[in-house]
């Protein structure tokens, strides 16, 4: 084994020469404040406890549950919320989610925008339905039998309002899909968050409430749950971070149709991206031309709609007569980096 | 809600054993603990998780959940190294669920990799580290500077040991590279 003991040693001069940073009476403030509003935060004292797998499988074995998708008759599915929550408040979050890995195309993200200038859609653009992509990170092409990961896009209620739903699941090689522990409750009009549970590493779990303001944040870990109430801006952050966004805005816009050859917009993002020494708000698109693309669900007319340029950026195929996203790939260091192609797709 | 006003400058942490009086949550004891380790606890978040907005929110969480935490603490006279810990440990919990979500946390001030003209003699350690894919960056920090074995540092990782020491290797020779670059 090759002796590293220099570098070993130049790594620990580095961090003993390291400035360190300096604590703030504002910040000891908060957290004084923070203690005497009630709030407890558990710590991770202990080890994380590491059960033997034959535990995990027996417990998935017993409390699989598998929902059967139909197009019709499906009942919105309720949120248990406080009732004191109010939908569509100007509530500043930054959150992801989505089927989507979303970090390469954000990473076409500029601070100017390039073109029209165009707001990101509300919800009054988004569709319900339900899409199945190929994994991005696989290193093969995708087989028949490939577990496909996606997401359902639904009406639902919350607290007694219109939301949208959506939910993560895995479409599985027997066709049933399996539906996990993500869900997201946006408002239907400016798809803002109201509510968010994911989970979190093997056995753990962690849901967010978003009113007037704060959220209410529970993590559950190895059985143990914490509870805090955080403002959602901290004003010792930057004061632009936190602007109220969902990537599903990004989502609505593409598929509410309107797009033709030579269709050039700068979609303004409401939230940060952090490029450079400067930040990105707007994804600057064209529609470069159309192409036939065959995927496993099917062989669509698209138009292929560029985010950067097309050896290094991003690319989305949106299918003409539906407005689905077929297919997206990011290219950046002169080789294809990411590509998810649609394996089902279905309205609903 | 009303605040006492904190004294400055902070007063020194000169309780031999400050134990006690952080379990009852007094703000003194506290305050003097927080500028006295903090400024270490947040160096070590800011290179495990790659963002100083994300060491500034995790060493906020570690003071305020820190008097229950106490209860069970029972070695006198290292508190800090307890601390560090701690502070390890939530680190790689964020770590970890930014994984599993799959998601890039918008909001947070990644921080910038050294340039690659810099100088060697220029880069801190946070900077170069900042050039390795966090799987390696992680492994290098327990290993290297916090001074973990590769046993444990597989066992706070949930990895095998052969995988760690191939991640530790790898990194070693990369960052060999950057510091020799002219």
């Amino acid at each position: 084994m090759t002796d590293h003991s220099d570098t070993e040693a130049r790594l620990r001069a580095l961090a003993d020469q390291e400035p360190r940073p300096r604590t703030s009476n504002a910040v000891l403030h908060g957290i004084l404040a923070r203690r005497a509003a009630g709030e407890r935060i558990t710590l991770p004292a202990a080890p994380p406890r590491r059960f033997p797998v034959w535990l995990f499988a027996g417990a998935a074995a017993a409390v699989l549950v598998t929902l059967v998708v139909t197009r019709a008759g499906r009942e919105p599915r309720q949120a248990a919320a406080p009732r004191t929550a109010t939908p569509d408040t100007t509530l500043q979050v930054t959150e992801m989610g989505g089927f989507f890995l979303p970090e390469p195309l954000l990473a076409q993200a500029t601070a100017e925008p390039r073109y029209e200038r165009v707001p990101a859609s509300g919800g009054e653009r988004l569709r319900p339905g339900q899409w199945f992509y190929t994994s991005p990170m696989r290193d093969r092409p995708y087989l028949p039998g490939d577990t496909a990961y996606g997401v359902a896009i639904e009406r639902s209620t919350w607290d007694g309002h219109p939301a949208w739903l959506t939910l993560g699941g895995r479409l599985l090689p027997s066709g049933k899909v399996v539906w996990g522990q993500d869900s997201l409750w946006l408002t239907s009009d400016s798809l803002r968050p109201l509510r968010e549970v994911k989970r979190l590493g093997e056995n753990g779990r962690v849901e967010k409430t978003y009113r007037d303001g704060e959220v209410l944040i529970g993590e559950t870990v190895n059985g143990y749950t914490s509870w805090r109430n955080r403002p959602i801006v901290d004003p010792n952050r930057n004061p632009a971070e936190g602007v109220p966004v969902h990537w599903y805005q990004f989502v609505a816009t593409i598929q509410s149709g309107g797009l033709s050859l030579g269709w050039r917009r700068s979609l303004e993002m409401p939230f940060i991206v952090r490029q450079g020494p400067g930040w990105g708000y707007f994804l600057d698109m064209e529609v470069v031309r159309a192409e036939t693309v065959t995927v496993p669900a099917g062989r669509f007319e698209c138009w292929k709609v560029v985010l950067g340029r097309e050896d290094q950026g991003s690319a989305l195929w949106v299918d003409q007569e539906s407005g689905w996203i077929v297919a997206r790939s990011s290219f950046w260091g002169g080789r294809e980096r990411y590509r998810q192609e649609l394996v089902r797709g279905e309205d609903l | 809600m009303a605040t006492r006003p904190l004294p400055f400058p902070a007063p020194a942490l000169t309780d031999p054993d400050p134990v006690p009086a952080l379990r009852r949550g007094d703000p003194d004891a506290l305050g003097a603990l927080y500028h006295h380790h903090a400024p270490a606890l947040l160096l070590l978040a800011r290179r495990l998780l790659g963002s100083a907005a994300e060491a500034e929110d995790l060493v906020q969480d570690l003071f305020v959940g820190l008097p229950e935490a106490l209860a069970n603490y029972q070695e006198r006279g290292r508190l800090g190294p307890w601390l560090r810990t701690v502070a390890t440990r939530m680190a790689l919990m964020r770590l970890r669920s930014r994984r599993t979500r799959g998601e890039v946390t918008l909001g947070t001030t990644p921080l910038p990799a050294a340039p690659a003209t810099e100088p060697a003699d220029r880069m801190t350690l946070t900077t170069i580290l900042a050039r390795l894919p966090e799987e390696q960056r992680v492994v290098v920090l327990l290993r290297t500077i916090e001074g973990y074995s590769h046993a444990e540092v597989a066992e706070l990782l949930g990895l095998r040991r052969n995988t760690v020491e191939v991640r530790y290797h790898r990194a070693l020779e990369r960052l060999r590279d950057l510091l020799e670059a002219p």
